[in-house]
């Protein structure tokens, strides 16, 4: 192989990553924000529509990662239908009795607007407030 | 005539594409693998704002959020429990298999991490399986004959294991058509000895390091099988795709890279005794599920046979032992869809022994191979009580097939069975995949 086939070679890459990275940079200094990153990462799956049944989907399992804390958050229906959803302590954002409901409803897609007339109680203690904030292994019950 | 051979070749791809597209969706279940998912949020990200957002990384990340992201439901089927670790910029692998993942899911109109889906990230995972029979079929043609290359292609396309495996979207479902057109230009370099093949021999390989650093592969295979001069040439054509990789590290966060990298080395590593085991017998899908495929047993015996028989398998053994060898370096858990890049040699193998059968040479060694398939698919077929019912035709098929293959040797009657056996371990398979749905799919354990 001759040295110009290598010159030519090496400065064509050159080129194209000087076009691809700088590009690159450029194009992350344009577009990346705080809160796209957090529209990408928090957003709920669209594919399925909004229930206004807390009854329908649960989430179940046992959340072991990243340790083994977690909250219950338990829903009561009218017609006695119940659904058990127990969520990893580290995944909860907003660690308050509205932060789990929240999360419960952005993962099952409940619509927030119906949960909004339901009491809960926390461990037994009725909540004034969606404000009050939760401890992990704590069981958290809602019925309308 | 050639066009009876191209008809041939035009419906095993047909075969295929039809046997990877039915239920792709559904099998393997979504959530079974987070990985894709993960890859696909790294393209999307990279691909919308210029930075690698991905999950579930291997350590040496500062930026760690756990979240519940749920595409596909995947938290409401109770595949997975746990939050999800987003990690940024993420680095575990090499960009490109998320681009091509994440870019087709972008096309498709998904905006976010949760709306991601395998309806969609699957698809060009079909393309790519279907364009990995194909260049079956031509490696094998070009290695051995026209004949080689359609009954490995034949293989290749009805295996249960990779035809569910194909669907996945793993990155090495994207890595094998590279491994296998790199080899297959190694052979028309080293007949014609064609500068222009062996530079894009070295954009191939350098190609596949950017999809996953086990592309290397790709580089090492090469450089077994050319000479001297040409390994310097390659070599030097592949460093810009190194400098590449690492300039993406750079421009993005050096420090995370270098830290990602290095934890990458020190992962946790679980291929023991199991995972060889499983190597030779299953596809293992999660801890609880694995599809066990009689066809990955004989092609591995098959290709112990024809890589000490035959001097022109040279590629098999130089792709089985390059491959099998960075699987136990880079190894760390033992799921199937890591060692994907293997079957297409293990089945060339197993071909090519099929080929010599025909021929009447090895037809007591290919005739107790072809057990395994053919019994496997039986097995899958039927349940075992079924089966007992049928237990003294079996018994005398072996029994009576193996005398005969011994005293009769290269009679027609002989051919006749192999080819026989060899047709109906096609057809079980066939019907297997074409009717695994999900359903079926959750009684496999």
């Amino acid at each position: 192989m001759k040295r110009g086939f290598w010159v030519k070679y090496f400065g064509f890459f050159a080129v194209i990553y000087l076009f691809v990275f700088g590009g690159l940079i450029g194009y992350r200094q344009k577009k990346f924000t705080e809160l796209k990153l957090k529209y990408l990462i928090e957003s709920s799956n669209e594919n399925i529509s909004l229930t206004k049944d807390p009854c329908s989907f649960y989430v179940g399992g046992n959340p072991t990662e990243p340790d083994k804390k977690n909250i219950k958050l338990l829903f009561v229906c009218s017609d006695g239908r119940e659904a058990r959803n127990i969520l990893g302590w580290a995944g909860i954002e907003n660690k308050t009795v509205g932060g789990v409901i929240y999360e419960v409803a952005k993962v099952n897609r409940i619509d927030i607007e119906v949960l909004k007339n339901w009491k809960c109680d926390v461990d037994g203690k009725v909540v004034e407030s969606w404000n009050e904030s939760v401890v992990n292994d704590s069981l958290i019950k809602c019925k309308l | 005539m050639k066009k009876i051979k191209l008809l041939i070749i035009g419906i095993v791809i047909l075969l295929g594409f039809f046997l990877r597209y039915k239920n792709y969706a559904s099998v393997p279940h979504p959530g079974e693998s987070l990985d894709e998912y993960s890859t696909t949020w790294v393209g999307m990200s990279l691909l919308e704002m210029g930075y690698p957002v991905g999950g579930l990384g291997v350590g040496g990340y500062i930026n760690k959020i756990y979240e519940y992201i749920n595409p596909d439901f995947v938290y409401q089927t109770g595949v997975y429990a746990n939050p999800i670790v987003i990690n940024y910029p993420w680095f575990d692998h090499p960009p490109m298999g998320g681009i091509v993942m994440g870019g087709w899911s972008l096309i498709n109109g998904v905006n976010t991490f949760a709306n991601v889906s395998v309806r969609d990230v699957r698809q060009p995972m079909i393309i790519f399986g279907v364009l990995s029979v194909l260049l079956v079929i031509w490696l094998g043609w070009l290695m051995f004959d026209y004949l080689t290359g359609v009954i490995a292609g034949i293989i290749y396309t009805v295996s249960p294991m990779v035809v569910v495996g194909s669907r996945m979207g793993q990155i090495e479902n994207m890595l094998i058509p590279l491994f296998l057109f790199g080899v297959i230009l190694t052979m028309y370099y080293l007949k014609n000895k064609d500068l222009r093949i062996l530079i894009l021999m070295g954009v191939v390989a350098g190609v596949a390091l950017w999809f996953k650093l086990i592309g290397v592969v790709v580089l090492i295979v090469m450089l077994s099988l050319v000479g001297n001069k040409e390994k310097k040439i390659l070599l030097g054509l592949y460093l810009p795709f190194v400098l590449g990789y690492f300039i993406y590290g750079l421009v993005t966060d050096f420090g995370v890279f270098k830290n990602v990298f290095m934890a990458n080395s020190g992962r946790f590593y679980g291929i023991g005794p199991q995972a060889v085991f499983e190597m030779f017998t299953k596809f293992k899908f999660s801890n609880t599920r694995g599809l066990t495929d009689g066809w990955l047993v004989a092609g591995w015996l098959a290709t112990l046979v024809v890589v000490v028989k035959e001097k022109q398998s040279r590629p098999i053994l130089v792709s089985v032992i390059t491959f099998v060898g960075l699987y136990l370096i880079f190894g760390n858990y033992s799921y199937g869809w890591y060692l994907l890049p293997l079957w297409p040699w293990l089945f060339l193998g197993l071909a090519r022994l099929i080929r010599l059968g025909i021929k009447g040479e090895n037809l007591e060694s290919l005739f107790l191979i072809l057990i395994a398939p053919l019994g496997v698919g039986i097995m899958k077929f039927m349940s075992l009580e079924k089966f007992q019912s049928f237990v003294n035709y079996w018994r005398l098929l072996i029994g009576g097939g193996l005398i005969g293959t011994i005293l009769m040797r290269n009679s027609l009657l002989v051919r006749l069975l192999i080819f026989f056996m060899f047709v109906t371990a096609v057809c079980l398979s066939v019907d297997f995949v074409w009717k695994l749905d999900v359903q079926k799919w959750f009684e496999i354990s």
